[in-house]
């Protein structure tokens, strides 16, 4: 996986690309880490060329929905397409979280 | 279909008939007269008894039809209440499936595996999730190990260091003789110190090696959780599923609309085939008026057969005398040439005498037999 931060601020805005598995926990954690040391209030996760999910993403995303909890801001994922949404619909994730 | 026989007389033959009877009368005195008066009864009583044959024969025809045509009819009527029975049955069968003896609409089983699958999918990620963070947290303790391990480093060159100064000293100590004998087992001591701390250490390198290696086993294992069996393409093929079984539950409710329609059909035709049955008992009435026409017919066919009696001895006339009546014969040449059909046609000809009575139809052209039959199909 490649991330692309594209805004930080009161809106933290980043593009996930290519794929999200077990190998992108590390970097999936810095991101979150970095969101929470800016304050954010919102983080917006692009996934318009996320081709790609596993299982282990998609727990990801769930922990990073426990600590927006946690830290007091709001995910939201848009331009999720194909099987990423497909998978997104089918864990039940669109009604856990914002889906643009 | 046309086998009505037209009245009308033809002017023609009208004109170049023989003489009326009133005519004849004239002509050839009352005995000629009433000759050729009783000549045209006679034949016109055999015309009369070829029509009755005719008539009853047609009558016996239409009631057998009739009888085969109403057989068939119930027969179809019985086939499509059966067939109305096996597509009912056909729609109430395709709602349920029978599964461990029980009966259940294919809705509730989509219904039921849709939430299986969903349940399965939900703890999958439940436990994706708490692998992840597990490795997260063997991601910090590993973190803290390697801290450790730097710390277990840095009192490695500390005791190097340590080492280095004990035996500085226990040189020093021999360079000022006995004044520095007591410093020298001082010196001494403090070697012994490093070298317990150096066998601490790497006791302690030891055992955090093995700490790392269990750890590194226990994040490999964590991996191997996080990702087994919950790939991307198994979700999908789950996905799939989900999507095989609501095209199975849309095309079941499609299917029994269609037999919903058969059987509303099927029930139509049946409906329809008894009415149709109920309206062909009007034959009936059809047999009644004919057997009341012939009755008719036969009460006319007597009356007429008593008049050569009664006129008979009057003219001096015989039976076989009618054939030479010139009202008979016109009255005959026209029956036989308004006859379309040929069977009738020869039938007059043998009761008018023009032919043998053995004489048969042999041929029988288009243009006799001009008798349609409707088909269908």
């Amino acid at each position: 996986m490649r991330v692309e931060i594209l805004s930080r601020g009161d809106v933290f805005k980043a593009k996930l690309l290519d794929k999200l598995t077990f190998a992108d926990h590390i970097a999936f954690r810095k991101l979150i880490d970095e969101v929470k040391s800016a304050g954010s209030r919102q983080l917006t996760l692009d996934m318009a060329d996320l081709a790609m999910i596993d299982s282990s993403g998609l727990g990801m995303i769930m922990i990073a929905l426990d600590e927006a909890k946690k830290s007091g801001f709001v995910l939201t994922v848009e331009n999720a397409a194909g099987p990423v949404m497909q998978l997104l619909k089918l864990s039940k994730m669109d009604v856990l979280l914002k889906v643009a | 279909m046309n086998v009505a026989l037209p009245i009308e007389r033809d002017p023609v033959d009208e004109v170049a008939a023989k003489p009326t009877a009133l005519e004849a009368m004239g002509q050839y005195g009352l005995r000629e007269g009433l000759s050729q008066l009783l000549g045209l009864t006679e034949a016109q009583s055999r015309i009369l008894n070829v029509v009755m044959t005719e008539v009853g024969e047609v009558n016996a025809d239409i009631i057998q039809n009739f009888q085969q045509l109403t057989e068939g009819f119930q027969h179809l009527g019985i086939i499509s209440r059966q067939q109305t029975e096996v597509v009912t049955e056909l729609a109430r069968q395709s709602q349920n499936l029978i599964i461990d003896g029980q009966a259940m609409s294919i809705n509730e089983l989509a219904d039921s595996k849709g939430q299986v699958l969903i349940n399965f999918i939900e703890k999958i990620l439940f436990m994706s999730s708490r692998s992840v963070n597990m490795v997260y947290t063997l991601d910090d303790v590993m973190h803290h190990l390697e801290m450790v391990e730097q710390s277990v480093k840095n009192i490695d060159k500390i005791n190097g260091q340590t080492n280095i100064l004990a035996i500085n000293a226990k040189i020093e100590a021999a360079h000022a003789g006995d004044a520095g004998r007591s410093f020298a087992v001082v010196a001494e001591e403090v070697r012994e110190l490093a070298r317990n701390v150096s066998t601490l250490s790497d006791d302690l390198k030891n055992r955090i090696h093995n700490i790392s290696e269990g750890l590194r086993k226990g994040y490999d294992l964590l991996k191997e959780v996080a990702e087994v069996d919950t790939s991307g393409e198994n979700l999908a093929v789950h996905a799939s599923m989900t999507n095989m079984m609501s095209a199975l539950v849309e095309q079941n409710a499609s299917m029994s609309k269609v037999l919903e329609k058969s059987a509303e059909s099927s029930v139509e035709i049946s409906r329809n085939i008894g009415e149709a049955v109920m309206r062909m008992q009007f034959q009936d009435r059809a047999t009644q008026r004919l057997e009341a026409a012939v009755e008719t017919l036969v009460i006319l066919s007597h009356e007429l057969k008593t008049v050569p009696t009664d006129l008979g001895i009057m003219a001096q006339w015989r039976v076989d005398d009618w054939s030479a009546s010139p009202m008979a014969v016109g009255c005959g040449d026209r029956v036989i040439a308004k006859a379309r059909l040929g069977h009738v046609r020869a039938r007059f000809e043998v009761a008018l005498e023009r032919a043998p009575s053995d004489h048969q139809v042999t041929h029988v052209s288009q243009a006799d037999e001009e008798i349609e039959l409707y088909r269908f199909g």
